[in-house]
């Protein structure tokens, strides 16, 4: 009974603990905000993003002259509203950081908890081969591959996975060094265990944290690959409103209509910033060394 | 009866952690006469290098020197302005540190970091500085000092980089050394050599030493006098001899019962029972008491207790002796 | 620096270039999208076509057509770009020097200021230059160096016409290459406006590649300062009376420099290979530009000679990386 009470204010402290850090409880909020829109978009935007009205092209937001609360953050080059294209964008973005993410940190984590556990020639062939990937300059592979496998959201998010699993691998693999040093791993083998249990069951649990904060970063640079892809005119198909290719399209109108590139610009640094800062407090959160001032 | 180089009243250490306000410190006084050697000793967490690193004032993060005197030749360090306190460390007041291979910078070679000190406090050139340098090593026993000068620290013995340690710490002429136990990183036969080089040299430039120890053995024959810390608090102080002769805190005693004879066997070693803990738990009245044997009837009740002189140079705080 | 270790290093770094090229190799060859289509009129035959392969050697299978290609690499020819019809090493040694000397820019900037930031704020922990240097580097690792690039476009050359944003010069000059690098070059001339002009149209670009950067290396210099100054030997300095801004930035930052140059240097050989967007909003004439179009025009033979050259460039960085660490680290230099 008493065992029970315990673990509940264990749980209730830990969960205390994540949200008394200012970094993550913004980080959180922005995800959650982040992933709500991206679900209700379609119930909350005010215009398709596809409508273009071409009596209505480049309209400034509302609160300067011209403005229309028609159009709260104004319209673009093709009348279509920005706001609506906004809310749908954070739809792209999740995807591509969600699906690129998940499956870049699966790839990795595997090849990283091979090379990491079994070392040796496992080792050596993984690092080799995640050695010469990195070389390849990454946004030049995701360009290549894009060009490759053509336009498309799904074929953004297969060209973040092909780029970023090295990164996935590297950290985690270097984790898993650590881990396999300690008493516990010893003395499950000790056990003879078998190797697959002793990984499933014992390591895998101890890289979770570290996965946590590498899932936060991974999901804001999924979000910046795509702005770049758009960028090179290589991302989405022209019918999907995504946030890079509203900024890529705003720039040429950077003169007489800022509004277009500037409001997707401020929800990639607000997407991005979120991420980092709640990978940043996870970190800090899930840190078990304590800080304490040095007594001699 | 001039007045004593270095003289510390009430000093009250404490450090500001999470979970409240330790006292490492809680009321320490001692006297260092003019060329006298004085040994503090105390086991690990008693609070015995807090009292030299706030000497120099350079108490670690987190802590803070709350209350007390400590007068240098007239001038109560803790009122000056931290300039002035900078010019006094490294000329009249320095101090030498345990681990001779983290106490010396690994990226800077031996010769600058003697220099720099020299050219800091006496203002030579640098061509100057590096012969006082070569003169200093020599003194030091360093062989070879000119090439010396020229090695890195990781190139040297830990008794030579200890030397080179204590160099640094005389460079200057400093009426005071602080020893936060300088032999306890090293090997038993270096532990000797340096010990007489520190003897040597005291009498040589006239210095005072406050030497930090665990160890009495040590203190039997450097120290003219003693000081036994223990839980932030001086328990006793007596001239070496004297305390050899007749210790009286029951702590002392102790400690002199768990020093392993080499004389004869021993059926058991013995060791102080119970621990001594950190700051937090300590309580108000008398620390030793949990691990005392002698304890009398007024030691758990009395909150707080004094020092007395119980022979002449001879102070104990201890109930027994009231 | 032993013998064995630097040919083991070198034969590492040949089979890692070996590996890139043959990853480039295949995965071009797979492209949908034939630049020989691309180059002829719409009338063109099957007979064109077929003929223009068989000129460029595209109808060989691929592992023959690697082999042909490593072997004229071998002798340094890297072939001819399909579309612009110049030498391959002749076009990407025209715009390296672009490149470099931006992304020397960037790397000096972000070392300036971030170790400024950095140790400043190690030595006033808590005070406000404290909370400046940490919403510094958050940003700087939050926004990229692109959206950086749009906003100083936007504020300072739309918005305030402070500084040029395009271009590497202002028309209205040339500079006669020697180097290639517009300032060293300007300088050896003594051509001062020259030089400022080329000074000026650097500073958008360089800074918003330098901000990502610099936010990382006050990361760095912030943890390893943290870590050096609870050694013993900074106490020691502080015993021997130094003021701390010499304890601080002589005998900590030397030691915290170490793990900091290395982390720089990987950056520096990241950045050679990342500098895509910026150069094309910029407009900036550097490789990360002529990459680009090389792989919107199926460019082979261009592609796989930036690709390489890049790689290259990274992995001889790394070398230079670990060179300087045991340089820099007495331990090793000295052991």
């Amino acid at each position: 009974m008493i065992e029970v009470y315990r673990e509940e204010r264990e749980r209730f402290q830990k969960v205390k603990r994540f949200l008394s850090n200012g970094k993550v409880l913004f980080g959180g909020v922005v995800l959650l905000l982040l992933i709500f829109t991206a679900i209700t978009a379609p119930y909350i935007a005010p215009h398709d993003p596809n409508e273009q009205d071409i009596t209505a092209t480049k309209t400034p937001p509302f609160w300067m002259e011209g403005g229309d609360t028609n159009h709260v953050l104004g319209t673009d080059s093709l009348g279509r509203d920005v706001f609506s294209r906004i809310l749908y964008g954070s739809r792209v973005a999740m995807f591509v950081a969600v699906v690129g993410t998940f499956f870049a940190g699966l790839i990795g984590v595997i090849l990283a908890l091979l090379a990491g556990y079994y070392r040796g020639a496992v080792d050596n062939i993984i690092s080799r081969f995640v050695d010469i990937w990195i070389s390849f300059p990454p946004i030049l592979l995701s360009i290549v591959l894009m060009a490759v496998l053509g336009t498309g959201l799904t074929n953004v998010a297969l060209a973040i996975i092909l780029v970023d699993w090295t990164r996935f691998c590297r950290v985690i693999r270097g984790e898993v060094f650590n881990i396999r040093e300690r008493d516990f791993i010893l003395a499950a083998k000790a056990e003879a265990l078998g190797n697959f249990r002793i990984i499933v069951k014992e390591v895998f649990p101890n890289i979770i944290p570290l996965l946590l904060v590498l899932v936060t970063l991974e999901m804001g640079i999924a979000i910046i690959v795509e702005a770049i892809l758009s960028f090179v005119g290589l991302s989405v198909e022209a019918s999907i409103p995504a946030w890079g290719q509203m900024i890529a399209l705003g720039r040429l109108y950077i003169h007489q209509a800022w509004w277009i590139m500037v409001f997707p610009m401020m929800c990639i640094i607000m997407s991005v910033l979120g991420l980092n800062l709640l990978g940043d407090g996870l970190r800090e959160v899930l840190d078990p060394r304590l800080k304490v001032m040095g007594m001699k | 009866m001039s007045e004593p180089l270095l003289c510390i009243r009430d000093l009250k250490v404490s450090f500001r952690l999470a979970r409240g306000i330790l006292n490492a410190v809680g009321g320490v006084s001692l006297d260092i006469e003019k060329g006298q050697i004085l040994g503090l000793v105390g086991e690990s967490g008693g609070g015995k290098s807090m009292v030299g690193l706030s000497v120099l004032r350079l108490v670690p993060e987190g802590g803070e020197i709350v209350s007390g005197r400590i007068v240098f030749e007239g001038t109560n360090l803790l009122e000056i302005s931290e300039d002035e306190m900078r010019s006094i460390r490294g000329s009249d007041i320095s101090m030498i540190l345990q681990d001779p291979l983290s106490s010396l910078n690994p990226a800077f070679r031996i010769g600058s970091q003697i220099v720099d000190v020299l050219r800091l406090h006496k203002g030579y050139e640098k061509k100057e500085a590096e012969l006082i340098a070569i003169e200093l090593l020599h003194n030091m026993g360093i062989p070879d000092p000119k090439k010396s000068l020229q090695k890195f620290p990781h190139q040297l013995s830990g008794g030579m980089r200890q030397r080179v340690v204590i160099a640094i710490a005389f460079s200057c002429n400093p009426k005071l050394i602080i020893a936060d136990e300088p032999t306890t990183a090293l090997d038993v036969t270096i532990q000797a050599q340096i010990l007489r080089l520190l003897n040597k040299l005291s009498d040589e430039y006239r210095t005072s030493v406050l030497f930090i120890t665990h160890d009495l053995g040590i203190v039997a024959n450097l120290c003219d006098r003693v000081a036994v810390i223990y839980a932030g608090e001086i328990v006793e102080t007596a001239p070496t001899r004297e305390l050899f002769k007749n210790p009286m805190h029951p702590y002392t005693k102790a400690l002199f019962r768990s020093i392993p004879r080499h004389d004869r066997r021993q059926e058991q070693f013995y060791s102080i029972e119970g621990m001594m803990g950190t700051p937090i738990d300590w309580p108000d009245r008398c620390k030793f008491y949990p691990r005392c044997s002698e304890k009398i009837g007024a030691c758990g009740h009395t909150d707080f207790v004094e020092v007395r002189a119980c022979a002449p140079g001879h102070h104990v705080r201890c109930l027994k002796y009231e | 620096m032993s013998l064995k270790y630097i040919t083991k290093r070198l034969l590492y770094m040949a089979t890692t270039l070996l590996g890139v090229s043959i990853i480039t190799f295949v995965i071009l060859r797979v492209i949908p999208g034939n630049p020989i289509v691309m180059m002829l009129p719409p009338q063109a035959t099957q007979q064109d076509i077929l003929e223009l392969k068989a000129q460029y050697g595209l109808d060989k299978p691929i592992p023959v057509q690697y082999v042909i290609w490593l072997k004229s690499v071998a002798r340094g020819d890297f072939g001819v770009s399909i579309h612009m019809k110049q030498d391959v090493m002749e076009l990407v040694m025209e715009r390296l020097p672009a490149t470099l000397e931006l992304v020397s820019g960037a790397t000096a900037i972000a070392l300036i200021l971030g170790i400024f930031i950095g140790t400043l704020s190690v030595m006033k922990k808590g005070t406000y230059v404290d909370k400046l240097g940490s919403l510094v580097a958050v940003l700087g690792l939050s926004i990229p160096d692109f959206l950086w690039g749009l906003l100083f476009i936007l504020f300072l050359g739309v918005f305030w016409q402070v500084l040029p944003v395009s271009g590497r010069i202002a028309s209205t000059y040339t500079i006669e290459t020697l180097t290639g690098f517009f300032l060293v070059d300007s300088l050896i001339k003594l051509d001062f406006r020259g030089f400022s002009s080329a000074l000026l149209h650097m500073i958008l670009p360089a800074f918003s590649l330098a901000l990502p950067l610099t936010a990382i290396v006050i990361r760095v210099i912030k943890s390893s300062l943290l870590e050096v100054v609870k050694e013993d030997y900074i106490l020691l300095a502080r015993v021997k009376g130094l003021s701390e801004r010499v304890v601080v930035f002589i005998h900590a930052l030397r030691n915290a420099l170490i793990p900091t140059t290395t982390i720089v240097g990987v950056q520096f050989g990241f950045l050679m290979g990342g500098t895509v967007l910026v150069e094309i909003i910029y407009s900036w004439p550097g490789l990360g530009k002529l990459a680009v179009t090389a792989i919107i025009t199926r460019d082979l033979p261009l592609i796989q000679g930036v690709v390489l050259v890049l790689a290259f460039i990274f992995v001889m960085v790394n070398l230079v990386v670990d060179l300087l660490y045991t340089f820099m680290n007495p331990k090793i230099r000295y052991g």
